[in-house]
């Protein structure tokens, strides 16, 4: 903690250090940010995502709604909605990120948040792989925390994708030793994603004859807390300079 | 859900790979495997399957499968294809479905003279391992057979039906306000929407339809005849009903995520093999069985190109290797050429009967409509077109009449069409075909086509293209994707796998066995750096100013418990609404930071946050700050002027008892800033530490040094004295006086103390400001003063 009777010095938040840093390695690969809005409809956070109504699927997102209920207004649960809402209005090929709030229906304990930041990434052109998914993560991961990263890939399941993936990183602190921060395991789970569901394509009126694509989606919280050693995720909301200006 | 190592290999003859290996190999290519847990004898998995393979994979005999196509391992030749019960057809047990779309089948199975008592202990063992208790062995049965194959069964006392002539069950919707006493005794009211088994005899509900069975004919020690129930509801139907009473069970968690209504004959030769073996008398025998079964399809098919699969997975997996996939998980398959595949099955189908709107996966390949009809032998060789005809004639590429070749489509619009389509619907929604479409046939040579149509006495049949043009007017001809290209790989897809539709979900299929470790980062091409938008980099250029200024950034929560939306569901009463404005958490922050002020060692508290905020008018980004009013430290006034020159426009901010917020997106509208691309901010490079929950103590100390001294040696000498319980400290206060030995300085801090574990006494400070004391004073020329 600095003193000084004259300049005292101001602090950014840890979301935004990681924010911004996050923004400046994807422009370098060109990826613009994108956003969206935090009160969302029904039809762009479920229904344009592959996630219709009644599907079981739906369980995996504990959902704020707005009242009236019948007015199907939600707190968006994921950041993905900002990839339908953006290709309304932009032809491939594309090259986004889009960072934001997004809401969780959940009890908070250190590791949960009824609000958290999440980041979308989305690439559709002509020829994207799963091997570009990798390189493209590995390089963000690399910059973002200055330390050699390997990824690798599991099986997962997420409406919008096919093939989706869990993405793992190898623990940057420990190199895979095995440390407190991935559990003994070498290996930190830290993001969804996948290609782009051929119905997703359809939502968003792009040609998935010609065009494919992959999404990502990374919880900032969570890596702000990996970063920089953050113990508990609702430390980052309750607006206390104790843990602010240590940053 | 759990799965029993033991029970697991029940289905192979060689040994499992070790627990934790098996564990590995699950998590890489299937499943996360969420714990491992050693029983007393066995080890249970907690294995997340997703709704993707809920259909197949909340069963034990999924996860062998899994296992066999993952570690190559072999099923026994027995349980590899579960055989069918074959009974005659029952004498006494009469089914009915009122609603077919809710109940795709129902089969019941009577076996009478059977014994109820205790299960064995390896029944009563497995069911333990799934956390379940055992009932007796008729139920104990039912449920081992479901974790076993996922196909939940219901067991019923004949004897407590009603009998008229015969013993009769039926399916039908419930009334408004039926209810029904449930297995667990509670009473459960329903409606309309729910369905439910009943007693045709008396019309009194037994259960509720995939969920919960009722208390009327449970089985009992006096149980002598049962009827086994293995049926298939609608997912949907089950999954608004079990929300709606708050009764999710293990059926209805099968139900819901949808199952293939070809498993309850398995079911029922398994569970009543199992009874046979645990309940039976001399006299025990299968009745009979009743079987309706309006949803009966056809296998799906599917199909890929080995250069799909590569561009997809960017990997370069060859064909043996797809191929030996596919052979080990036991897959129905076959290599194809397009396009003399799809001419053979559409001159195969010559003589079929048209059904408008015939469904390609229940009525062909006797049945079809002139779209289906092209759309089913796309699928014979792997190629998945839009169902109708407006979306296949947008999805096939347009060729000229000198380019046809067997296999291409010629599209019309029919004289007098009672449906013409102006626009796709499923593809490319609202494409815009002005002319309008509403037929397709087959080329088969230059000069023929191959169609079906309700205008064709004979159905499909091949006729010279002028006689089809005869009522029609010609949309031109168009070409398959993917006909041309490469041959395809065509998947049969077993009943089970509900979760492989598409190319997609078969590629994936193949990656994940391949295994997606193998997948080397490939660079994507370089493009110009994007360009951020003014919002964006109006942001970025208001949040340095305010952290080079001595801000720091607060985020707060959204929630709150006044303003204009309100939450349908919130967390708690002071969490009802979203935000209108940032001041009500800026405030509490402020009040907050302002009694760590010193502990901070800040002379003076200034907070900024920028976040959205939620009106009747609707969402907007708001920026608002608050600052501590000190005598000579910054001022809002002052702050809103510089921010004004930065930006290049008038700032008013609203204020609120020392609380400053502006609507940050209309503001900035009217800044014409030129956009540049600003590096990121950057941190400490700190890494967190905890801060103590315990009161701090504050002491001032003002030292006299002479002149021109180094002010840091000073902070060093104190740290020296003071240990580890000085925390943090302000230097508040600084002047030169002569003195007869010479210019001195006195230099005046406030110093903060803190203890991790506990609250600190004066007397434990007093002890170390003495020693702090001593410590300056025996400094040549230094002086507390």
């Amino acid at each position: 903690m600095s003193s000084n009777t004259d300049t005292q010095k101001g602090h950014f938040h840890p979301i935004s250090l990681i924010l911004q840093k996050t923004e400046n390695i994807f422009r370098d690969l060109g990826f613009s940010v994108a956003s969206g809005p935090e009160v969302e409809t029904e039809y762009y956070n479920f229904d344009s995502l592959n996630i219709p109504a009644h599907h079981p699927a739906r369980d995996m997102w504990d959902t704020f709604w707005l009242k009236p209920k019948e007015g199907g207004k939600l707190l968006r649960t994921h950041t993905s909605p900002v990839q339908v809402r953006y290709a309304e209005s932009h032809t491939p090929p594309i090259r986004i990120i889009a960072p934001g709030k997004v809401f969780r229906h959940e009890a908070t304990d250190a590791t949960h948040e009824a609000q958290f930041y999440q980041l979308e990434g989305l690439m559709i052109d002509k020829e994207v792989s799963l091997a570009n998914l990798k390189y493209v993560i590995e390089f963000y991961l690399e910059k973002l925390l200055d330390a050699k990263v390997e990824t690798r890939f599991r099986p997962s399941f997420f409406p919008f994708v096919e093939p989706g993936v869990e993405v793992d990183m190898s623990c940057f602190k420990c190199r895979g030793e095995g440390c407190n921060t991935c559990k003994k395991t070498g290996w930190i789970e830290i993001m969804g994603a996948g290609m782009v569901h051929p119905k997703v394509l359809q939502a968003m009126k792009i040609d998935s004859r010609v065009y494919k694509g992959f999404a990502f989606g990374v919880g900032i919280d969570r890596l702000a807390m990996l970063k920089f050693g953050i113990p508990d995720v609702r430390m980052l909301y309750e607006g206390d300079l104790r843990m602010i200006n240590q940053f | 859900m759990r799965i029993s190592y033991n029970w697991l290999q029940e289905y192979f003859d060689e040994k499992l790979p070790r627990a934790e290996d098996l564990s590995e190999v699950l998590t890489m290519h299937a499943f996360e495997v969420e714990s491992v847990e050693k029983t007393e004898g066995d080890v249970v998995f907690d294995i997340k399957v997703l709704p993707d393979r809920s259909h197949d994979c909340l069963s034990h005999i999924g996860i062998a499968r899994e296992i066999s196509f993952l570690t190559g391992l072999t099923l026994k030749e027995n349980l590899k294809n579960p055989k069918e019960i074959t009974a005659p057809e029952s004498n006494v047990v009469r089914v009915e479905v009122e609603d077919e779309k809710k109940c795709r089948r129902i089969s019941l199975l009577v076996i009478e003279d059977i014994e109820v008592k205790e299960s064995p202990d390896w029944l009563k063992a497995s069911l333990g391992a799934m956390g379940q208790r055992s009932v007796n062995n008729v139920v104990d049965a039912t449920n081992f057979v479901m974790f076993n194959m996922g196909q939940p069964l219901h067991a019923y006392d004949r004897d407590l039906l009603k009998e008229d002539g015969v013993w009769k069950i039926v399916v039908r919707n419930a009334k408004s306000g039926e209810n029904l006493t449930a297995l667990d005794n509670k009473e459960y009211i329903l409606d309309e929407e729910d369905l439910l088994i009943v007693d045709g005899n008396t019309n009194l509900p037994l259960g509720i339809a995939g969920i919960k069975g009722g208390k009327a004919c449970e089985i009992s020690s006096k149980t002598k005849h049962i009827i086994l129930e293995a049926a298939n509801f609608d997912s949907i139907s089950v999954r608004r009903t079990a929300k709606k009473l708050s009764l999710r069970t293990d059926a209805s968690v099968r139900f819901e995520n949808e199952i293939t209504p070809d498993l309850t004959l398995r079911a029922l030769k398994e569970v009543s093999d199992l009874i046979f073996s645990i309940a039976k008398t001399d006299k025990t025998q299968v009745e009979g069985l009743a079987d309706v079964y309006p949803g009966r399809s056809n296998l799906y098919k599917a199909g890929f190109s080995l250069s799909e699969l590569n561009d997809i997975l960017g990997i370069n997996i060859s064909q043996s290797e797809v191929e030996s996939i596919l052979n080990r998980r036991g897959y129905e398959w076959e290599r194809v050429e397009p396009r003399a595949g799809f001419v053979e099955t559409a001159k195969s189908l010559v003589g079929t009967k048209y059904k408008f709107g015939a469904s390609i996966i229940k009525d062909a390949p006797k049945e079809f409509d002139c779209s289906g009809l092209v759309a089913f032998c796309a699928v014979k060789v792997g190629i998945a077109l839009p169902r109708i005809s407006v979306d296949q004639y947008v999805f096939c590429d347009s060729i000229i009449d000198a380019e046809i070749k067997p296999g291409d489509l010629v599209f019309a619009l029919t004289e007098d069409s009672p449906s013409p389509y102006f626009e796709s619907k499923e593809w490319m929604s609202g494409t815009k075909i002005e002319e309008g479409v509403d037929h397709v046939g087959i080329m088969v040579s230059q000069n023929e086509v191959l169609h079906t149509s309700r205008y064709n006495q004979d159905g499909a049949i091949i006729e010279p293209l002028d006689d089809f043009l005869k009522n029609r007017e010609s949309r031109g001809f168009r070409r398959v994707p993917y006909i041309d290209v490469e041959k395809r790989f065509v998947i049969t897809i077993p009943h089970e796998r509900l979760d492989l539709r598409i190319k997609e979900d078969l590629i994936e299929e193949i990656g994940r066995c391949y295994g997606y470790q193998k997948i080397n980062p490939v660079a994507v091409a370089a493009v110009s750096i994007a360009e951020p938008t003014k919002e964006q980099y109006c942001e970025r250029l208001v949040k340095n100013f305010f952290v080079e200024r001595g801000f720091s950034e607060v985020l707060t929560y959204s929630f709150q418990e006044e303003g204009q939306s309100e939450l349908e569901n919130p967390l708690a009463s002071d969490k009802k609404f979203l935000r209108d404005s940032l001041v009500t958490g800026i405030k509490s922050s402020f009040a907050n930071n302002l009694r760590n002020k010193d502990l901070l060692g800040l002379s003076q508290i200034k907070l900024f946050e920028m976040g959205s905020v939620f009106t009747k008018e609707g969402e907007n980004t708001s920026l608002a700050f608050a600052i501590e009013k000190t005598k000579g430290g910054d001022s809002a006034e002052e702050v809103t002027k510089s921010l004004e020159t930065l930006l290049g426009i008038k700032v008013n901010f609203s204020e609120d008892d020392g609380f400053y917020e502006t609507n940050f997106s209309s503001l900035i509208e009217g800044s014409d800033k030129k956009l540049e691309l600003l590096s990121p901010a950057v941190g400490s490079g700190a890494r967190f530490k905890t801060y103590s929950q315990y009161p701090f103590i504050l002491r001032d100390i003002a030292v006299f040094v002479p002149e021109g001294g180094d002010e840091s040696e000073i902070i060093t000498t104190i740290r020296e004295g003071a240990g580890e319980l000085f925390v943090n400290h302000r230097l508040f206060d600084v002047f030169t006086k002569d003195f007869p030995e010479g210019k001195k300085t006195s230099y005046a801090y406030r110093l903060v103390f803190q203890s991790l574990n506990k609250t600190l006494t004066d007397d434990e400070i007093n002890l170390i400001m003495d020693e702090v004391t001593k410590k300056i004073n025996k400094k040549d020329g230094w002086q507390v003063r």
